[in-house]
């Protein structure tokens, strides 16, 4: 019989495995024996084999491999009491139940320092979602603190109602999230790729809107050349070029995502150039603008109404013409 | 103590006096009454003779060959294209179908004929009114029967370009089209419209109105035209002569005080026709002083009805300077920019997504453009055509700048059935006339 102490997090129990059959497999993935919730971990890292006398620990072509006292193996003979890590998880193995009960002590101390959350949620959880979350709210907190001019008690308290259900939503939407996750990552990539895209929109929105503010009259928007969609797809092409010598996977769902996010901001623009009048941010959808003051008189101005009118002209015809064929008149 | 003693005896003589011209009065009401009983019918708009109707007024005898007057708005229906609306005229009970001869949009007159020879007809009134004068107001209200109202004659109020006659006679729905009579029976003018939210104040389109519409028939001579859902397009180009009419002398008006040039603060821009109501605020922040801001809303009080939802021949004007002290440039940005956005361009997102019978899609685009003292501008516009009218259009136009030294200016025009070229005048002049007083050297922020 082998005893396995995995280390999940820092500060949670560790979890034992009594393992009697052999060979055991280790993954993320659900079919494994022995499932390790881990971004590092890959879906079947490893397996212990016995041959009878010894155990040896085998890696399967995983992407992060098997570490041993800082060397990188593919295969490990387990001794007594060895301490190896498996992607980020510490495994420690033992052979006796005694050794294994004198090391109990210690966990329990540890145990009563985690917080509740914790008991809820992986450490690692925590970290991918809050990480992604917190930059958002600060983000948006920060702008509407410092740079909107009506920031009185009242837009603090909503300030306050915010916060609260921005992070009761966020809870909510973890949970959920660990709930769906059976040892695929895809929802929490898909979280955490939604949480980055919006962050930078925000950042590129607030900003411009910064810098409309002190710099309006200034051709200096004219360098900047606003324009969403040209920086998401280049911050997205950045990811998947990152990934491409790292993870297949993740580049190639990096790369489905890019081809979304891009038809999703094509159909946003559309719409929003079709009734540009909504506009939902100053000039901030507005694609390069183009002027200096000489070439921008009235004189430039009236032939894009004038375009408008013929274009309405047009419009106008196309009608008539509809309702002669419908009324046969 | 003593104001409340002059007051009571005031009221006292008052209302002695009103005692004495009432009991006058009703013998002059009833005279009126029963000299005219037989000249103002019920008209209406129906599917046929017999079915029960969709729009309801009343109508008066010019001409004893079955000439009737009554108001544009109450004969519309069935001047609508794919409607097979008729008009009626209730004489003594009996219904007539009536044809429309001629019509006035800007006025609100519509010349019906009858196919019936009536007895006598009214008399028109050419020699001045005196304000003060006893006039009566005659109609079918609310389908309850032929009734009379009383009121007093409060001079001609210009309406927009156009003259009405300002009346104490209460009115209800159904008297529009009836006659505005004085005591000797003759015609003052045609009940059309009250305004809301007041007390017995009435407008009554003139007799110099009813005049000029049946000289323009008597001038048509042979080229009589029948205006009918079945002639459309001579409804329509008709129409269409009258919006055109409309609008070109709105834009003389408009550039005839275009050149003067009005001041508020450090700014100055055109100056706003008289013709227009005019409204200003100081929505001023009062709490914390944190800005100031001036806002005017100018605007045409009359439009030209064609349809219960088209209207034209109007236009709205509204400026709003801004300023402040204690605002960082990029907050008081932000509230400027709060300024402009919530400005809505269009009224609801329906008749943009969908075009209508009446008008076609918008089209929008927006620009930043200088004009001629190199102020820059921040622009959005939005343009829809009538359908059914050629070269008419409808203008939203929004314009923002805002300078160094935290000064702001907004600018929003309206524009309600207007040709490209007043259209390009309008927006012409309104951006170029603005300046701001501080001789800066605008090339440089």
């Amino acid at each position: 019989m082998l005893i396995i102490k995995i280390f999940k997090e820092k500060t949670s129990i560790p979890e034992t495995f009594r393992i009697e059959k052999f060979p055991c497999r280790i993954g993320r993935s659900k079919e494994n024996d022995i499932v390790i919730e881990s971004d590092w971990v890959s879906v079947n890292h490893c397996e212990i084999v016995n041959d009878g006398e010894n155990f040896e620990l085998r890696d399967l072509n995983s992407t992060n491999k098997i570490v041993h006292n800082k060397i990188i193996l593919d295969k490990h003979q387990i001794n007594d009491g060895d301490e190896v890590i498996v992607g980020d998880v510490k495994l420690t193995f033992y052979f006796d139940e005694e050794k294994y009960e004198k090391t109990k002590v210690n966990d329990l101390t540890v145990l009563s320092k985690s917080s509740l959350i914790q008991k809820y949620l992986s450490e690692h959880q925590i970290q991918t979602y809050f990480l992604y979350a917190i930059p958002l709210l600060l983000l948006i907190l920060f702008y509407k603190m410092i740079f909107v001019y009506d920031f009185t008690y009242k837009t603090y308290a909503r300030a306050c109602v915010f916060v609260f259900w921005f992070f009761f939503c966020s809870y909510l939407l973890m949970v959920l999230i660990s709930r769906l996750s059976n040892g695929h990552c895809f929802w929490r990539k898909l979280y955490r790729e939604v949480m980055i895209t919006l962050t930078i929109t925000f950042a590129i929105i607030y900003s411009v809107e910064i810098l409309e503010g002190v710099i309006i009259n200034s051709n200096v928007l004219n360098f900047l050349g606003i324009n969403l969609i040209g920086w998401n797809i280049v911050y997205r092409m950045g990811v998947v070029v990152y990934y491409q010598f790292k993870r297949k996977n993740t580049a190639i769902f990096s790369a489905i995502f890019v081809v979304c996010i891009s038809l999703c901001h094509i159909g946003l623009y559309s719409i929003l150039r079709e009734d540009q009048h909504h506009d939902l941010r100053g000039t901030i959808f507005y694609p390069v603008i183009n002027y200096s003051i000489n070439n921008n008189k009235f004189e430039k101005l009236w032939p894009k109404i004038q375009a408008s009118i013929d274009e309405v002209d047009k419009k106008r015809h196309e009608l008539i013409k509809e309702k002669k064929e419908y009324f046969g008149r | 103590m003593k104001k409340y003693y002059f007051s009571v005896t005031l009221g006292m003589v008052l209302s002695l006096l009103t005692n004495l011209n009432a009991s006058t009065s009703n013998y002059l009401a009833s005279q009126v009454y029963s000299d005219l009983e037989r000249k103002v019918f019920q008209v209406k708009t129906a599917l046929s003779k017999d079915a029960p109707k969709s729009s309801y007024g009343t109508g008066f005898v010019v001409a004893i060959d079955g000439k009737i007057i009554t108001n544009y708005h109450v004969v519309s229906r069935s001047l609508e294209k794919y409607n097979t609306y008729q008009i009626y005229v209730d004489v003594e009970g009996e219904m007539f179908e009536a044809k429309i001869l001629e019509i006035d949009i800007i006025h609100d007159l519509a010349l019906l004929k009858i196919d019936k020879k009536l007895d006598n007809s009214l008399k028109i009134r050419m020699q001045n009114i005196k304000i003060g004068e006893r006039i009566f107001s005659m109609g079918i209200p609310k389908d309850l029967g032929l009734s009379i109202t009383e009121g007093i004659y409060n001079g001609i109020k210009k309406n927009g370009l156009y003259e009405n006659i300002h009346m104490s006679n209460p009115l209800n729905a159904g008297m529009s089209g009836g006659p505005v009579i004085d005591s000797k029976g003759e015609l003052v003018g045609v009940n059309v419209s009250i305004l809301l939210k007041s007390q017995n104040i009435s407008f009554a389109v003139t007799s110099k109105s009813v005049k000029r519409i049946l000289d323009k028939y008597n001038s048509r001579g042979k080229d009589v035209v029948q205006y009918s859902n079945k002639n459309d397009k001579a409804v329509d180009s008709e129409i269409e002569k009258q919006l055109l009419n409309a609008q070109e002398s709105l834009t003389t008006d408009f550039m005839n005080t275009a050149k003067k040039s009005k001041k508020e603060g450090l700014w100055s821009y055109t100056k706003p026709s008289k013709e227009l109501t005019c409204w200003q605020v100081d929505n001023s922040d009062k709490d914390k002083n944190l800005y100031h801001e001036k806002k005017e809303i100018c605007y045409v009080p009359s439009s030209s009805h064609v349809k219960h939802d088209l209207y034209g021949g109007t236009y709205e004007l509204k400026y709003s300077i801004m300023s402040t002290d204690k605002l960082s440039l990029v907050k008081f940005y932000n509230y400027v920019n709060s300024v402009y956005n919530g400005e809505q361009m269009i009224e609801s997102l329906y008749i943009n997504f969908f075009a209508n019978d009446n008008y076609t899609k918008y089209e929008c685009d927006k620009d930043i453009v200088f004009n001629t003292k190199d102020i820059p501008f921040k622009i959005n516009y939005c343009v829809k055509a009538y359908v059914n009218y050629k070269g008419i259009y409808d203008v939203d136009f929004k314009a923002v700048t805002l300078l160094k030294d935290k000064n702001a200016l907004f600018l929003r025009l309206t524009l309600r059935g207007f040709t490209s070229n007043n259209i390009n005048q309008f927006i012409q002049t309104l951006l170029n006339d603005i300046r701001f007083s501080n001789n800066v050297d605008y090339k440089n922020i």
